[in-house]
């Protein structure tokens, strides 16, 4: 097991250093210098070069990246060109916006998700498991920001029910944040739900038919019991894959959802920052997605082989 | 060859058995198709023809579906978008499968080192949002329809390192690989000619599955303004275009957005009608 976790931590490793090394060699390929992009067209070489020198531009590559992420490791993110303010500064100031929308999404996409799979499988060929069905094919093909404009119509602009745009922080107002945010938690959970409800269903399918179902109905097992204490149990373990995959959407999606909303968190930061080349905020918002990402995989993987010894295995 | 003609009759008909949902989803991928071709006969617009007097008109039998903020007729742009999104999805889907195939092969056959070596690269690949990795790539890549597929392209190779890597695992260990290492056959050989063959269906599948999915993150490109630039008419971005006018024209980004909607579903569904036919075993994995 020790093997197995030390194996699993190095690769985990290797992943963020392959990715800081991806993310630091692609805002460096890109055309044009950041100095110059963020002091504009009329600023004296003179400027230029000093800002240069400042953000160490002027370095060998491997330099740069050396201090770019000895300075990560130390929390020291550096300068963004654009707000001229500490990179962490800012990421620390948006970042709750992104999770208080993103977290109650994930949330609500795994219990329903969860709930919706069972109900399908249990109710296999049934009307309500080809409804169901269906509408978990609808969730996985429609885009969000299509759901996210449509909701603004019907329940913003129609029934005037819910603000337009904005946010609110919970800790702020926690009514005005849940009127603010109820749109972008929908339209960042639909499509999540249907996969988690597509993917519990064929699992437990897979479980149901399983012999130790039989054994348990034959000995005359209460059927919730069977379901719940047996079935679901075992369906458990690739669900949980598929909710650790979910945490990826959710940052993928808030790219979407904070831009038609206008909040103004990690996902429009990283937005605003790729159009704008500042590389700083590209790379250290890169590598902090990878890092929740890989951590989450991490911790998948470990509770993976804690729970079946088989996996330890075979994986490691 | 008889069997073999049954094995096809049997596929296409499991491919209907589904009923009325995979005909629907079937005829709006043949629409889509038709429409992307013959879209300058359809309208007698073009997609960048501005009529500025005409400005957010309403329906009407001049303009079918009105106008947008620059006076541009709403369907002809619709027309020319289906183009947009049918050339993206196939391109990019080929690229995503020449080359994520040829990684998958390799890494697969040589397990050692350079197996390794493939494999986490496309760990670290799947570390990030598919959107993050997309917007990332396409501001060195530039808003070109081609760049965008490229972009596209490496975003869903990863599925196709995987699925083929698992494969090659599992067929090397045949006899009739074996076989053609004894008599000495070339590894490109026994890589092209036995193993790849034998992935053909699980490719095909992947394949059209993929495209529903290429025309999602095109179009989501499109919409956060780092996809396909204006004026070419991609639906994402028209949705955004026409979001400033919910109010007053709601149709203008609604109605886009619903063409995407459809489209990405008739993919999906058709691709897991596809799945059951060729392949019932990969329905769960794919």
């Amino acid at each position: 097991m020790v093997r197995f976790i030390i194996r699993r931590i190095l690769i985990s490793f290797l992943i963020v250093f392959l990715v800081s090394v991806f993310s630091f060699s692609l805002m460096h390929l890109l055309p044009g210098d950041p100095a110059r992009i963020a002091l504009g067209q009329d600023a004296s070489q003179e400027d230029v070069d000093a800002l240069r020198a400042k953000m160490n531009l002027d370095k060998p590559i491997i330099t740069q990246y050396y201090l770019w992420i000895s300075g990560m490791l130390r929390g020291d993110f550096g300068d963004s060109i654009v707000y001229n303010r500490p990179v962490r500064d800012i990421i620390v100031q948006r970042l709750p916006k992104t999770v208080s929308i993103g977290v109650p999404a994930l949330i609500i996409s795994v219990v329903l998700g969860i709930v919706f799979g069972v109900v399908c499988a249990v109710k296999r060929g049934k009307a309500i498991d080809q409804i169901l069905t269906f509408i978990t094919t609808l969730g996985i093909g429609t885009p969000q920001f299509w759901i996210g404009i449509l909701g603004i119509y019907l329940f913003a602009i129609k029934l005037r029910w819910l603000p337009i745009q904005g946010y609110v922080a919970p800790s702020e107002n926690f009514f005005e944040y849940s009127k603010h945010a109820a749109l972008p938690v929908f339209a960042l959970s639909i499509s999540m739900i249907a996969s988690i409800a597509r993917q519990t269903r064929s699992n437990m399918l897979d479980v149901i038919n399983q012999d130790f179902i039989r054994t348990a109905k034959a000995n005359g097992v209460v059927n919730s019991s069977i379901i719940f204490k047996h079935a679901l149990r075992n369906t458990l373990i690739p669900i949980i894959t598929i909710v650790a995959m979910q945490v990826r959407n959710v940052i993928g999606g808030s790219l979407i959802v904070e831009n038609i909303f206008n909040i103004a968190g990690i996902g429009a930061l990283l937005n605003v920052a790729v159009n704008n080349r500042d590389y700083l905020i590209v790379q250290s918002c890169v590598l902090i997605i990878s890092l929740v990402t890989v951590v989450c995989n991490f911790a998948v993987d470990i509770l993976y082989g804690v729970i079946n010894p088989q996996i330890r295995m075979t994986r490691g | 060859m008889k069997k073999k003609n049954d094995r096809l009759n049997q596929a296409i008909r499991v491919f209907f058995s589904r009923g009325i949902i995979v005909k629907i989803s079937f005829a709006i991928i043949v629409l889509l198709i038709l429409v992307a071709i013959f879209a300058p006969v359809l309208t007698q617009y073009t997609e960048t023809e501005q009529h500025l007097n005409d400005k957010l008109a309403k329906p009407s039998k001049t303009y079918l579906l009105g106008t947008d903020n620059l006076g541009r007729d709403l369907l002809t742009r619709l027309l020319y978008g289906a183009r947009i999104s049918l050339e993206a999805s196939v391109l990019s889907s080929l690229i995503a499968a020449c080359v994520g195939i040829m990684f998958g092969l390799v890494a697969g056959y040589y397990s050692g080192w350079i197996g390794s070596v493939i494999m986490r690269l496309t760990d670290a690949q799947l570390s990030m949002p598919p959107l993050v990795l997309c917007m990332v790539l396409a501001a060195l890549l530039g808003g070109g329809v081609v760049g965008v597929c490229i972009v596209i392209g490496i975003t869903i190779m990863p599925g196709y390192i995987r699925m083929i890597y698992g494969q090659v695992l599992a067929l090397r260990e045949n006899d009739f690989i074996v076989a053609s290492k004894l008599v000495g056959q070339s590894s490109w050989k026994i890589l092209l000619f036995h193993l790849l063959p034998n992935c053909f269906p699980t490719i095909i599948v992947m394949f059209t599955m993929n495209l529903g999915t290429a025309i999602m993150l095109e179009s989501s490109l499109s919409f956060l303004g780092i996809g396909i630039k204006a004026p070419t008419p991609a639906w994402g971005s028209m949705v955004s275009e026409g979001y400033n006018y919910l109010v007053m024209r709601p149709y203008l980004s609604i109605i886009p957005g619903l063409c995407v909607m459809l489209v990405v579903i008739a993919f999906n569904i058709v691709g897991d009608a596809v799945r059951d036919a060729i392949d019932p075993r990969l329905r769960g994995k794919l």
